[in-house]
């Protein structure tokens, strides 16, 4: 919007100079639009003649006509009009928008093309859809907005992985990423580019349209184009806004009270009636135990998620240009304190472009992108120097005892006083700083030496640094995988990458051929593309314990060396031939055969090439005679494509055995007490025979265009499938590996996108717009060679059983189906009548005072998975022998996800009114939720540390008497003795239990997969809300400004879920290993966000 | 501009032509290939470093195997007592109380120990294809036939652990092929497995040089004496009792194999015949005699500064005694003093950071079996503890703990300044960096006691052993070292019986005393067909001896610390004081009343390897109580794990009732 208005002033302007005299016939021309604003800077020409100009503020130009000839009235992105005007002295003129949807240009690799011609399935999101709404991270725009494009963000940290994923995504157990290319080059990851420089993001989805990208589309591809200056005068753009997040929900564990009764089942302080009340308990004798009832407690979900994060962001930009030299420079800040103590980051980016015309023949491009990000504190998960999630500090938000035991004596390791640091006292004596530049260079000079002809040649230079920077001060160093312990330790890395590609494509485009019936264009190129990685890290150890993380920092030379090493990563080279023909009959018939031919440094020699071929028809029905006279149809095209592309995603060192120096997690010997240097094969077992991964893609869909496109969407039906999977698959461990590379098995996903688009209202003073998106995809493997396989999320660390894995996969099945056990309450005690028939229940105890199964009650095995057998051990489905069925529960990867949401505005003479709310769902699967799983029994030794609420005296069963404080659970002689015998205490348990729903964590030291912790997690959540107001043209033209509005935007307002946890769209596991998605274990808690801001453009 | 570019693009499209080939050939320059990395003696040595690098991990030699592997025997016991023999854990496990589906980190452990056999593999292949080592120059070719015993021996200390904790186990000697040919390996009798080892082993020994003969070769890595005592060590295994499979039962039964007289019906404790045995111990002895009379090896004349210096991370030049030692490294490795040793409860001024050190202990039994005068009781059984007093640490005893005696080879007050300091500023567990002794020369001399007892007796020569010593010698070699006064020692050892197997259960009596805690007696005890029957033995022993134990011990305090306990100064009696003494609680019970109201008595004992020996208390081996599918008798093995199972695709399969 705001470009063409200043251009208009320009023209306006350019006009006001160039008044000439008046003669002839005059016409004064009023020009408006459809909604009857006047159009500034419209042009009004006499017909092929240079007489004219452009229409003021108000939409008028008079016309001095002197050849008699009609007045032809044009304005970009409007249907020109050609009118006559003889005799007539004012010509009033409506100018209707151009149907823009299909004018609209899609990037299809290499080149762009009218959405109107496209053949490929392509979804589109414009600056218009982002540029209102605020965001930190262009990822953050999408999600919800593209059908068939699903987009998690797999936790709530600043770093937080975003999962993007295209129809699925064939891989098993490789990263199913789509390929981003920015300005026409590949990158890693989009999430460093400032979502206010983006003009548009295209999806490709289909084969037609990745196959020019080859072997890397087979995931699609997300291609990033960035604004670029246009003709016209200076324009400058500038934005703030500013926002606060907190918490969307804490999650809620025992109360201290609870927590004391519940750490009383755990110790043996019950078992004798005379050592009830002795004071040496931890958390003070039976009769005093009241007391935590006024005590408040810590609550370390608060200490470490509570705060209010407060995010900015301002941006600013230049651009402008003459028909042979454009420019565009940007700026954008972001900076965040995140809801989570010490962590938040910085972004600062550049883009700098120009465009100038050296030549009538030669054009030469150039751009500069620089990003300079800082991220500070820790994500979810692990951190590095811990062993693993259980130990991490979000983990330990939740599970942290929130009271202090009286006495710090224990026996056990793991619960010694000592080595248990709180979560707030860990985050404070943990530093984390990841700095990452990167700059991008971008040149290219296009050669157009004859018409039709075009020759491009490209050049991207691109060299980034990451560094993470990690101190421990002494209270965090209880785990660390360096050792060391319980001394400062810090950690330094130094990433560096270099990369370059250069491309050369030629294309041929005539569109008069057969006289104008046909068109074709042909384009055919080369591509070679180099990335180099250095990475050099550097362990200190042995700090002054008093040190603090900033001690560290400032004095590094006070720890002890103890491990630098650095690793040259192979070139990851690419070698390309790619050609593309676009062929058009009669402006009806299109059709697209792309052939591409890659060769990758990542494959031997014999297995390097992989030629992709594809094929697009369309056929743009709605232009046929037949359906000319169908008033309400303005665009319905059919789409066909099928094709292949290709997945190379395997590091590198896979396909020979080669040896490299450890480094400083690996343990080295320690001849005469020095640590001695090793040399080590890679951990994955090697293949020389690895190949492509490839993937055929079929597609079908319909363009439909209604009621003068008020009325528009498309509906695709795809079934692509993936051949030769570069799987990491399982070997057996007495091979010395657990895994190895290989290609093998197939996987399909077949799926339906919908999209549609519905000016609902489009008066002139008020609009509303809706849109509406669904995906259906369903996954299948279907073949699997070697036989089915266990996967473990491993997401427990030592507090759950892996037992064989808890992800399945089978030939015929789905990925992210969960395995385990099928819960089925818990053991109670078994009760008689006063004859002695057997009432029911599980449980009696025999005279050693240890519990076993009642002769009469079924047989069941459940104890063996649990620990021990007691009343109040969990119970699961068994088979006839009393063992436990290992069966399916549930599969973790929704089916059906999409987004609706209405946009529009509202005039009124004080101003205009814009608003946008939009809602994103998901739907068919289920998480497993491992962080409330993991918080519901006592893992091993584990004592003094706390569960879900779930567990409360009113849900668990119980084992401590309420009126004596005695442990019925595990008695000793003299408890059974105090209830006159064992039948006493039998009568007494059952009573004290008949409410309980939920098994006793008390009765469990180990834990399986359980069909309770997997739960529902669709969800309908209120992405965005924004209202925006422009003050009035009139108002603002004062300060010369051309627009300036305020907004208010909320995010993640409301989340419709029945999921427990903090947020049902997570996923804490496929970081390790993709085959285990859908994991909910030590995550960083989401947040709800408020943002306000201005944008002004001059 | 035309000329130029066109200039441009064909430049650009013949560097391209010209450099394409090489343009996909990528290498790391940071990674060598087995070519270069086996022609160069450096590279090799890394490797081979890497090797004891593995076997410094928690799940194999830095703290599974010396702490946990070796429990529960007659005297030592995993920390879990009463219904910690329930906890899906080392504590469940090391109670007999296992099932595939119990404790999955038993996969980790296996997983770690073929770990090490891959490296074996690739260094053993890596070395005999080596053009250097077949055709390089003499001190290159040494340099590599070094690291190729070197390879081959720890390849077969790899295997005998593996056998002897699984039993039948997939035999691999060479590097993983990537077709997976050689990767679904199913189970191999662990009898070829061991003959294979025995061959390679003299290899090896032929490769080796002895300890401190070459640069380098100290007793932290493994030398040619090692090599000769790992081949007894696998030829009396070999020549030992084991559990089989039920198949495998009935053809080693119709080989002329011996059932154990404790034994399954169907999973039948066996070993081989007569014959077949004194041919192992033949050989075992002729290796063994050469470690004797190579004079590279000797037993420190003092107990205690055997300890001592180990404690002090300290290689004993001097005697050697301790022929092989995993190098562990202090602060990143070793857990020996941290998780075993004597107790340091909580944070003490003396000390600083506390340990762990309960996760293997030693009974009463054993402490009252030691003859007063013997050195080893006081430094094997530590019956007090640090902790703190006030502004003061204090030592005190443990009280009423008969299964939890302190494992007092490893403590405190031995160690290093360097580590004081260390553990003085510590807020957390760092690791000790003790090496684990793997063999010491008193086991050599109590192999040579045993293979000559077991073929001549316990007064006659064996022709071509290469020395005179007798079987009784070798066993006075080691008990005589534990005593200050010699003759009386001696006359133990005269005393003793003079046929096979009354002296055979002197060797038994001897190992316990020499060795508790270290971690190698139970796999004596399971080769000498025992296990169960010691155990249950142990139980009875208590159950009878409690009420005539002493109930309280009197002590002085020491002369240099007013709050450390003169062990010497200990008086036992049933008294609660004594004049000019301090007094603690001992072991005994006043009577029966007393005893049966006491946990230890009442829970715990029954309890202790029940899944072995059930829970009776009269001496008789009970119904094992256990989780497993099945009960069987004299089942010490530990099960395969189902992921381990199901990562074989069918070529693993567990047996003896799991």
């Amino acid at each position: 919007m705001s470009v063409k208005k200043s251009m208009r002033s320009a023209l306006v302007l350019a006009f006001l100079l160039f008044v000439g005299s008046i003669s002839a016939q005059t016409v004064k021309v009023n020009v408006k639009d459809s909604q009857g604003e006047p159009i500034i800077g419209a042009s009004v020409v006499e017909k092929d003649t240079k007489n004219g100009g452009v229409t003021d503020f108000d939409g008028n130009f008079t016309i001095k006509l002197t050849a008699n000839k009609p007045v032809v009235v044009s304005y970009i992105g409007m249907k020109t009009k050609t009118i006559d005007a003889k005799g007539k002295s004012e010509l009033s003129v409506v100018l209707e928008d151009d149907n823009t949807q299909l004018e609209e240009v899609v990037a299809i690799g290499y080149g762009t093309v009218r959405k109107k011609d496209l053949t490929g399935a392509v979804s589109q999101v414009n600056s218009k859809q982002i540029e209102n709404i605020p965001v930190s991270n262009v990822s953050e725009a999408l999600t919800g907005k593209m059908a068939g494009v699903n987009i998690t963000t797999t936790e709530g940290s600043p770093d937080a992985d975003v999962k993007i994923r295209v129809r699925g995504g064939g891989s098993l157990s490789q990263d199913n990423s789509p390929l981003y290319i920015v300005d026409g080059f590949e990158v890693s990851s989009i999430s460093d580019i400032a979502p206010s420089e983006i003009e548009t993001i295209d999806v490709l989805k289909d084969a037609s349209s990745t196959a020019i990208y080859g072997a890397r589309g087979a995931n699609g591809v997300v291609i990033v184009t960035t604004k670029s200056g246009k003709e016209g005068d200076v324009q400058v753009n500038l934005n703030a806004s500013i926002g606060w997040k907190s918490i969307t929900k804490e999650l809620e564990v025992l109360n201290p009270y609870e927590y004391a009764r519940y750490q009383y089942e755990l110790n043996s302080n019950g078992n004798s009636p005379a050592k009830v009340n002795s004071t040496a308990n931890n958390y003070g004798n039976w009769s005093d135990l009241d007391i935590w009832r006024s005590v408040e407690g810590a609550d370390f979900q608060d200490e470490t998620f509570g705060r209010t994060g407060v995010q900015r962001q301002y941006n600013a930009s230049v651009s402008g240009g003459s028909k042979d030299f454009k420019y565009s420079v940007s700026y954008a800040h972001n900076d965040e304190n995140s809801i989570m103590e010490r962590s938040g980051y910085r972004k600062d980016n550049i883009n700098a472009k120009i465009n100038t015309k050296l030549s009538k023949w030669l054009t030469f491009d150039f751009q500069a992108r620089l990003a300079n990000q800082r991220i500070d504190g820790l994500n979810g998960g692990t951190d590095t120097n811990e062993s693993n999630a259980s130990n991490s500090i979000v983990y330990n938000s939740l599970i942290y005892q929130p009271i202090q035991e009286l006495s710090a004596m224990d026996e056990d390791e793991e619960s010694s006083s000592a080595t248990r640091r709180s979560p707030s006292e860990r985050l404070r004596n943990t530093y984390k700083m990841q700095k990452r530049f990167r700059q991008d260079y971008n040149a290219s000079l296009t050669w157009k030496p004859f018409k039709g002809w075009t020759m491009k040649t490209q050049f991207s230079y691109n060299w980034r640094f990451n560094n993470t920077d990690q101190v421990w001060a002494t209270r965090a160093v209880s785990n660390s995988s360096y050792g060391y312990n319980g001394a400062p330790q810090a950690y330094f890395l130094e990433q560096q990458y270099k990369g370059f590609t250069n491309s050369n494509t030629v294309t041929y485009d005539n569109k008069k051929l057969f006289g104008g019936r046909d068109a074709i264009n042909v384009m055919v190129g080369q591509e070679w593309k180099s990335t180099k990685q250095t990475d050099r890290s550097q362990v200190l150890v042995s700090y002054p314990t008093s040190f603090t993380t900033d001690q560290v920092l400032a004095n590094v030379a006070a720890g002890i060396p103890y491990q630098n090493s650095s690793f040259i990563h192979e070139d990851d080279n690419m070698l390309s031939f790619f050609g593309r023909i676009n062929y058009t009959m009669m402006d009806k018939y299109l059709l697209t055969f792309t052939l591409r031919e890659d060769g990758s440094s990542k494959f031997g020699k014999g297995n390097r090439w992989g030629l992709f071929p594809s094929l697009a028809l369309a056929w743009r029905m709605s232009d046929e005679k037949f359906l000319s006279g169908v008033n309400w149809l303005d665009n319905l095209k059919l789409r066909f494509s099928i094709g292949t592309a290709g997945n190379n995603r395997i590091p590198s060192g896979s396909l020979f055995t080669t040896y490299k120096m450890a480094d400083a997690t690996g343990k080295h010997p320690g001849f005469n007490e020095k640590s001695a240097e090793m040399f080590e094969h890679a951990t994955l077992l090697y293949n020389p025979d690895l190949k492509w991964e490839t993937t055929t893609t079929r597609n079908i869909g319909i363009d439909y265009g209604f009621f003068r496109g008020r009325l528009n969407g498309s509906i695709d039906f795809y079934w692509n499938t993936t051949k030769d999977l570069l799987m990491k698959a399982t070997v057996p461990s007495s091979t010395g590996y657990t895994q190895q590379y290989q290609n093998f098995g197939k996987t399909s996903n077949r799926g339906i996108e919908f999209t549609l688009n519905y000016a609902a209202i489009d008066k002139k003073n008020f609009k509303l717009n809706a849109n509406f998106n669904i995906s259906y995809n369903k996954n299948k493997i279907d073949e699997l060679p070697g036989g089915a396989t266990y996967q473990t999320s491993s997401w427990g660390g030592s507090r759950v059983n892996k037992y064989t894995g808890d992800f399945y996969l089978e030939e015929g099945g789905r990925l992210g189906e969960v395995w385990g056990y099928q819960s089925a309450g818990f053991y109670t005690v078994a009760r008689y009548d006063a004859q002695g028939n057997y009432l029911g229940g599980d449980l009696v105890l025999n005279n050693r005072n240890q519990w076993e199964l009642a002769p009469e009650a079924a047989r069941n095995n459940s104890s063996s998975l649990f620990g021990g057998l007691y009343p109040g051990t969990a119970k699961v489905e068994c088979d006839a022998n009393g063992n436990p069925i290992y069966q399916r529960l549930g599969n973790t990867i929704p089916t059906t996800t999409g987004g609706f949401g209405i946009d529009g505005q509202w005039k009124t003479k004080y101003g205009v009114f814009d608003y946008t709310v939009f809602f994103n769902y998901s739907l068919g699967n289920k998480i497993v939720n491992a962080t409330k799983l993991g918080a519901s029994f006592f893992a091993g030794s584990q004592k003094n540390y706390n569960v879900m609420n779930d567990y409360n005296l009113d849900n668990r069963y119980t084992w401590v008497d309420p009126n004596t404080g005695l442990n019925l659970g595990r008695p000793s002689a003299e408890t059974v003795a105090e209830y006159g015998g064992a039948q006493g205490l039998m009568d007494r348990l059952n009573a004290m239990n008949t409410n309980a729903s939920v098994w006793n964590p008390a009765a469990n030291s180990t834990m399986v997969v359980v069909s309770d912790a997997l739960e529902n997690a669709n969800f309908l959540r209120l992405q965005n809300v924004t209202i925006g107001y422009s003050l009035p043209k009139a108002w603002i033209k004062k300060f010369y400004a051309n627009n300036v509005r305020i907004y208010f935007t909320g995010y993640n307002l409301l989340c419709f879920t029945k999921y427990k946890g903090y947020d049902p769209e997570v996923d804490t596991s496929s970081k390790n290993n993709p085959m285990t998605p859908g994991v909910d274990y030590a995550a960083y808690p989401k947040s709800r966000s408020y943002v306000m801001g201005i944008n002004l453009t001059f | 501009m035309k000329k130029i570019y066109s200039i441009v693009a064909f430049a650009m499209a013949a560097l391209c032509l010209t450099s394409c080939s090489d343009f996909l050939d990528q290498k790391s320059e940071s990674e060598q290939s087995t070519e270069t990395t086996y022609e160069s003696p450096y590279y090799t040595g890394l490797v081979v470093n890497k090797i004891y690098g593995l076997m410094s991990r928690d799940y194999t030699y830095s703290q599974v195997i010396p702490i946990i592997w070796g429990a529960n025997t007659d005297t030592e016991l995993i920390d879990g007592l009463g219904t910690g023999v329930e906890t899906a854990s080392e504590r469940g496990v090391m109670n007999y109380r296992m099932s595939e589906t119990f404790w999955a980190r038993i996969g980790d452990w296996w997983k770690d120990y073929y770990d090490i056999i891959e490296y074996c593999n690739l260094v053993i292949s890596g070395v005999r294809n080596s053009e250097l080592y077949k055709s390089g120059s003499a001190s290159d070719k040494k340099a590599m036939g070094q690291y190729l015993g070197e390879a081959l021996t720890l390849r077969a200390m790899m295997y005998l652990d593996i056998i002897r904790m699984w039993g039948n186990v997939p035999m691999k000697f060479e590097p993983t092929q990537p077709d997976l040919s050689n990767a679904y390996l199913g189970k191999t009798d662990r009898d070829v497995i061991m003959d294979q080892l025995l061959t390679q082993l003299e290899e090896a020994i032929e490769l080796l040089p002895w300890a401190d003969a070459a640069t380098n070769y100290t007793t932290e890595r493994v030398t040619k004496g090692y090599a000769k005592a790992l081949y007894a060590q696998i030829a009396l295994t070999r020549a030992g009792y084991a559990i089989r499979e039920d198949q495998e039962s009935k053809t080693k039964l119709a080989e002329g194999y011996e059932k154990a007289p404790y034994s399954d019906d169907v999973f039948m404790t066996l070993r081989p015949s007569q014959s077949v045995r004194e041919g192992l111990y033949k050989k075992a002895a002729v290796q063994l005699a050469d470690i004797i009379n190579s004079g590279r090896h000797a037993l420190n004349p003092s107990y205690k500064d055997e300890w001592y210096q180990l404690n002090q991370l300290v290689l004993d030049k001097a005697y050697r005694e301790n022929i092989f030692e995993v190098p562990n490294l202090h602060n990143v490795t070793g857990e020996l003093g941290y998780t075993v040793g004597k107790r340091m409860n909580g944070i003490t001024t003396d000390w600083g950071y506390g340990n762990s050190s309960g996760k293997l202990k030693t009974t009463a039994t054993l402490w009252y079996s030691y003859d007063p005068a013997d050195t080893r009781r006081d430094i094997t059984c530590a019956v007090t503890q640090y902790q703190q007093d006030g502004e003061n640490t204090a030592e005190k005893f443990i009280g009423n703990a008969p299964f939890g005696i302190y494992i007092g080879k490893w403590r405190p007050e031995w160690m290093s300044e360097a580590w004081l300091s260390q553990n003085k500023a510590a807020s957390a567990k760092h690791m000790t960096g003790i090496n684990t002794v793997r063999m010491r020369y008193a086991q050599v001399l109590l192999y040579y006691a045993e293979c000559l007892n077991e073929v001549v007796g316990p007064d006659a020569t064996l022709a071509n052993a290469g020395t005179s010593m007798t079987a009784r010698q070798a066993l006075a070699e080691v008990h005589k070292r534990a005593f200050e006064d010699k003759s009386a020692a001696q006359t133990y050892v005269d005393n003793l019986a003079s046929d096979k197997d009354g002296f055979r259960e002197a060797i038994m009596q001897e190992n316990a005393w020499e060795l508790t805690g270290e971690g190698f007696r139970k796999f004596d005890l399971i080769r000498w067909g025992v296990l169960a029957q010691k155990i249950a033995n142990m139980k009875k022993e208590y159950n009878e001896k409690c009420t005539t134990w002493d109930q309280y011990v009197h002590y002085k305090a020491s002369s240099t610390n007013p709050n450390y306990v003169d062990m010497s100064t200990c008086v036992y009696d049933n008294n609660k004081t004594m004049d000019g003494y301090q007094d603690a609680t001992w072991f005994g019970f006043a009577d029966d009343t007393k005893k049966e109201g006491n946990t230890q008595w009442s829970t715990n004992l029954p309890r202790i390897s029940e899944g072995l020996v059930g829970t009776t208390i009269d001496g008789t081996i009970g119904t094992p109580v256990n989780i497993a599918k099945q009960a069987v008798k004299n089942r010490y093995i530990l099960p395969f794990t189902t992921k381990m199972i199901a990562d074989a695709n069918g070529a693993l399969v567990n047996s003896y009732g799991y």
